[in-house]
């Protein structure tokens, strides 16, 4: 499969003209936090996505700064924009290695696996890393946990990955459920899974409108 | 004690509630969580919005000192609004927050159920008297603790707040949701003698507005031997689940020093 986008002098540049979606933003907005400058190895513990527009079409140009650095934990903060206007942001929570406590998980992710989004490579020349991966899993959950019918269409306005450990593998398991309690909006929160067990959780905000007749 | 901070102007000053367990010098997270989702709510962007989530990074140690905090409208598209914040403690910027409203007239499908927790705040146990006021009260339905093959019993309990956010004002319901969010690190007894655990970040995922003064928290962690550990909390009030929030808890053994 074809990849989305060709990065080329700091513009993310389409490949077709509908690759543009909520889920391939999120991915280059985990590309954008995991290619900022560290003073150390840093790993990616989480990352709150911000998709309150639909997504452009065209160029997009790209920029990151550190909030706060450190060779234990740096915060970066990731944005898109297209001609001139930012239409997306994130904020990515990174820490270094090292050990800590472990145990059996609670409540462990039921068994069975499901392949990831299939988008093969997000940008030209270059695999999407583990955890820009389980990003496009985890957007399609809301998809996925839509249990509101075919009368209700539902977009995510945001999403937050939470990792305890890098995934591994190119099998996610997303095992997602979605709460909508008449407000405006609902709320798909899911156990995020590897082969090797669960890793991660995901979080993510999606408002309604009818299907069109 | 009956406030967790004094106002002074525009600054809030903490009391001795607001002590942080790592750091004494320093702002609790639920301090922190509780300053910056009272403030919140105070902004005119914040009318009518329904908070769909709410994000606080902590930076750094927020020293004792009063503390100003700011928000600003970030973005605002149909019936969505992200607000974005900053907490300045010290002449430096200790955390940072975000937050997502809903417009109340957005459009919605017929409400799922709800199916109330099964048992109530006044049927759960108080819990022993701490060594310190924290200006919290928890009730115990059941203190996670690990089993002698590694599996872990479930920790759930209610929270309210006891002390006013500053005299005279009392927690709203979201407050509350953000402070018993904070209190993830209540089920790593197990782990408090050889480890330091602090959290470097709250967040919150409503799918409802919660309700009245008690909070429930179901908390499971997420341990996988990384210095990085996930706290999952499944929030209730009494008429049922509202709620999912997120630490991240970052450990060091208790002889390494923090940078």
């Amino acid at each position: 499969m074809s990849a989305c986008y060709r990065f080329e002098n700091g513009l993310y540049l389409p490949l077709a003209p509908d690759v543009a979606s909520g889920v391939v933003l999120a991915a280059l907005l985990t590309r954008e936090i995991e290619r900022a400058p560290a003073p150390a190895v840093l790993r990616l513990a989480r990352i709150t996505l911000e998709l309150p527009q639909v997504a452009p079409v065209g160029p997009i140009a790209a920029a990151a700064r550190i909030v706060r650095d450190g060779k234990r934990q740096q915060l970066v903060e990731a944005e898109l924009a297209a001609a001139g206007r930012s239409f997306a942001k994130a904020v990515g929570l990174r820490v270094s290695n090292g050990e800590g406590p472990s145990e059996p998980p609670l409540g462990a992710a039921r068994a069975g696996s499901t392949p990831p989004c299939a988008v093969g490579d997000l940008v030209e020349g270059e695999a999407p890393s583990a955890s820009a991966r389980a990003v496009l899993a985890c957007d399609m959950a809301a998809t996925a946990a839509n249990v509101v019918g075919t009368d209700w269409l539902a977009r995510a306005v945001d999403l937050s990955v939470y990792f305890a450990r890098d995934p591994a593998g190119d099998r996610l398991l997303v095992d997602a459920r979605m709460e909508q309690y008449g407000e405006g909006y609902g709320l798909v929160s899911a156990t995020l899974a590897d082969e090797a067990g669960p890793f991660g959780f995901a979080n993510q905000t999606v408002i309604y409108s009818r299907a069109p007749v | 004690m009956t406030a967790f901070f004094h106002q002074e102007g525009e600054a809030f000053a903490p009391t001795a509630l607001s002590a942080n367990h790592w750091h004494p010098d320093a702002q609790s997270g639920v301090a922190l969580g509780l300053l910056m989702s009272h403030t919140l709510q105070a902004q005119p962007e914040a009318a009518n919005g329904r908070l769909a989530r709410f994000t606080l990074d902590i930076l750094r140690p927020a020293p004792a000192l009063p503390t100003r905090v700011a928000w600003r409208l970030a973005n605002s598209e149909g019936t969505v609004r992200l607000l974005e914040g900053e907490l300045e403690a010290g002449g430096q910027v200790a955390a940072r927050a975000s937050a997502l409203f809903v417009d109340p007239t957005a459009a919605s499908p017929p409400a799922m159920p709800l199916v109330p927790p099964i048992a109530a705040p006044e049927d759960a146990g108080k819990a022993p008297a701490m060594a310190r006021q924290i200006g919290l009260e928890p009730r115990f339905l059941s203190v996670g603790r690990l089993g002698p093959s590694g599996e872990r019993t479930p920790h759930v309990l209610w929270l309210r707040l006891e002390a006013d956010i500053t005299p005279g004002v009392r927690a709203s319901p979201i407050s509350t949701a953000v402070a018993i969010s904070d209190f993830g690190g209540s089920a790593l007894g197990d782990y408090g003698s050889a480890w330091n655990f602090p959290n470097v970040d709250i967040a919150v995922h409503f799918a409802r507005q919660p309700e009245g003064e008690w909070v429930q928290t179901r908390v499971s962690p997420l341990l996988l031997g990384e210095n990085v550990g996930i706290i999952d909390h499944r929030l209730s009030d009494r008429r049922g689940p509202f709620a999912h929030a997120h630490q991240v808890m970052f450990f060091t053994r208790r002889e390494t020093a923090r940078s």
